[in-house]
């Protein structure tokens, strides 16, 4: 068990360095500087969803505070808007299951935006409306829309990894109450 | 039936990292710029920095290969069918041709670097933020070069920037964060050379143009003036060169002038650049000038 839990949270711990790296090097170089693949963004919903509560609330905290340290904005903003995606998504995470393509990809779109949202807010309550013309409103909507199209692709690559690590999800862990 | 706390104990967790991310955040806010990186985020720097490096290795290996090599390889082919010789003497011609480039490049930047009358280390970029809204780069010399928080960073265009260490954007040993003149946070002490307007340059955020605020209210200004730093705050030395005015508006707030600055950095090609350490040779070199004269009055007393 404790070899599992081992395994899966350095899997999950290599591939958010590896999204940090993507991210901030040959994804720039393709995608520029006014659109953000957010892979961690797709982690952190496979996390609220697959793993149990404790392991999936401290992954997704170094991960969010990963991506925060390179953010190049204020490290908090990025920790917390990774945070209240988490916690949005643990929240309903027994009342929807997506199981389809496009059910996936519409429950990553609804949460895209949510993340958007926090992002925004959090940067012009604690940060400043400057950043706001950093990026055109086309960009923003784009963005959300390509977020949304690579999360379920995540989710698919965990599920291989899954398989060949032998990462049970526990989804299967009877809930109290 | 369970009590409520057995209910909602697997909820304390994500809660209680959602409340205290929170409170990081509003500690970061309120003491910005007195803040440093946790180690978490310098480690964080630090493991990112080294695949960082080897992917700009390769990046560069790849394109030199690819010059020189392959692309002259099809060049060789066609001209073989043509004429053999010539296509062998263009082939090693076009190899001279790129590493003359190179050469004239590096010399571009060595000769900008002796005309500076400031101690500078070159750098190379290797990577960006993550982020949609910020405008930072990461280098490949960090703390252990000698790069220290607000250094300005310039390249022979102009100023690009300087270096941060804060919550986001982080110095570690091997690599340094620099918040570029562009981004929305940037503030810089700036003067119209024609006109001796003093201003501040703001960044938008946008790659191709920045804002120049706090304009005099007789201030005028004309497309292509150019605007370089004052000096006034301490971080930039005077007479850098940031930009050039694109056109002049009133803020429809405060009905006060600003205006539109194009910089003159080409940011979308930038490849190296200079980091600015020490102070003025030439104020070094005056002082020592300044120092020899008393010594020969002591001699001589």
């Amino acid at each position: 068990m404790f070899k599992k839990r081992t395994r899966d949270w350095t899997l999950v711990i290599l591939f958010g360095l590896a999204a940090v790296f993507l991210q901030t090097t040959p994804l720039h170089s393709v995608l520029g500087d006014k659109l953000e693949l957010n892979l961690i963004f797709g982690l952190i919903i496979w996390l609220a969803f697959y793993k149990r509560a404790v392991d999936s609330a401290i992954l997704s905290f170094l991960l969010a505070s990963a991506q925060g340290a390179l953010s190049g904005v204020m490290s908090g903003v990025y920790l917390l808007a990774g945070m209240s995606l988490y916690l949005a998504c643990w929240m309903v995470r027994d009342r929807f299951a997506p199981r389809s393509a496009s059910g996936q990809f519409l429950f990553a779109l609804a949460f895209a935006i949510l993340y958007k949202l926090v992002l925004f807010l959090a940067l012009a309550i604690f940060v400043g409306t400057g950043y706001f013309r950093a990026q055109p409103f086309s960009y923003v909507l784009l963005e959300i829309l390509l977020n949304a199209f690579f999360a379920p692709l995540i989710f698919i690559l965990f599920d291989q990894f899954k398989g060949f690590f032998d990462l049970v999800p526990d989804l299967v862990e009877p809930r109290r109450g | 039936m369970s009590s409520p706390i057995l209910r909602y104990q697997k909820l304390i967790l994500p809660l209680g990292l959602w409340l205290f991310s929170l409170i990081l955040l509003s500690v970061q806010s309120y003491k910005q710029g007195r803040i440093r990186p946790s180690p978490f985020s310098r480690s964080i720097a630090e493991i990112v920095s080294l695949p960082q490096r080897s992917y700009g290795y390769l990046k560069r290996g790849t394109i030199r290969f690819w010059q020189d090599y392959v692309y002259l390889v099809g060049i060789r082919r066609q001209n073989l069918e043509l004429q053999k010789q010539l296509a062998l003497l263009e082939m090693e011609n076009q190899m001279l041709l790129a590493q003359v480039r190179e050469t004239e490049r590096l010399k571009a930047l060595l000769n900008f670097q002796d005309s500076l009358a400031f101690k500078t280390i070159p750098a190379r970029i290797i990577g960006w933020d993550l982020s949609s809204y910020a405008q930072t780069i990461t280098i490949n010399k960090g703390s252990k070069s000698g790069i220290a928080p607000d250094q300005p960073v310039i390249c022979f265009q102009g100023l690009v920037g300087k270096i941060v260490d804060e919550p986001g954007r982080v110095l570690s040993s091997h690599n340094a964060t620099v918040l570029l003149i562009t981004d929305p946070t940037s503030r810089v002490s700036v003067v119209v050379e024609r006109t001796r307007d003093r201003g501040i340059l703001q960044g938008t955020g946008r790659l191709e143009k920045m804002l120049l605020v706090y304009l005099s209210s007789d201030a005028k200004l004309e497309p292509g003036d150019q605007v370089s730093t004052s000096g006034l705050g301490g971080i930039f030395p005077p007479g850098m060169k940031t930009g050039a005015i694109l056109n002049t508006e009133m803020n429809p707030f405060f009905g006060s002038p600003q205006a539109w600055v194009g910089p003159s950095v080409d940011f979308k090609h930038l490849e190296e650049v200079l980091v600015v350490v020490g102070q003025e040779k030439k104020i070094v070199r005056e002082k020592a000038a300044a120092k020899e004269p008393d010594k020969n009055v002591q001699k001589k007393n």
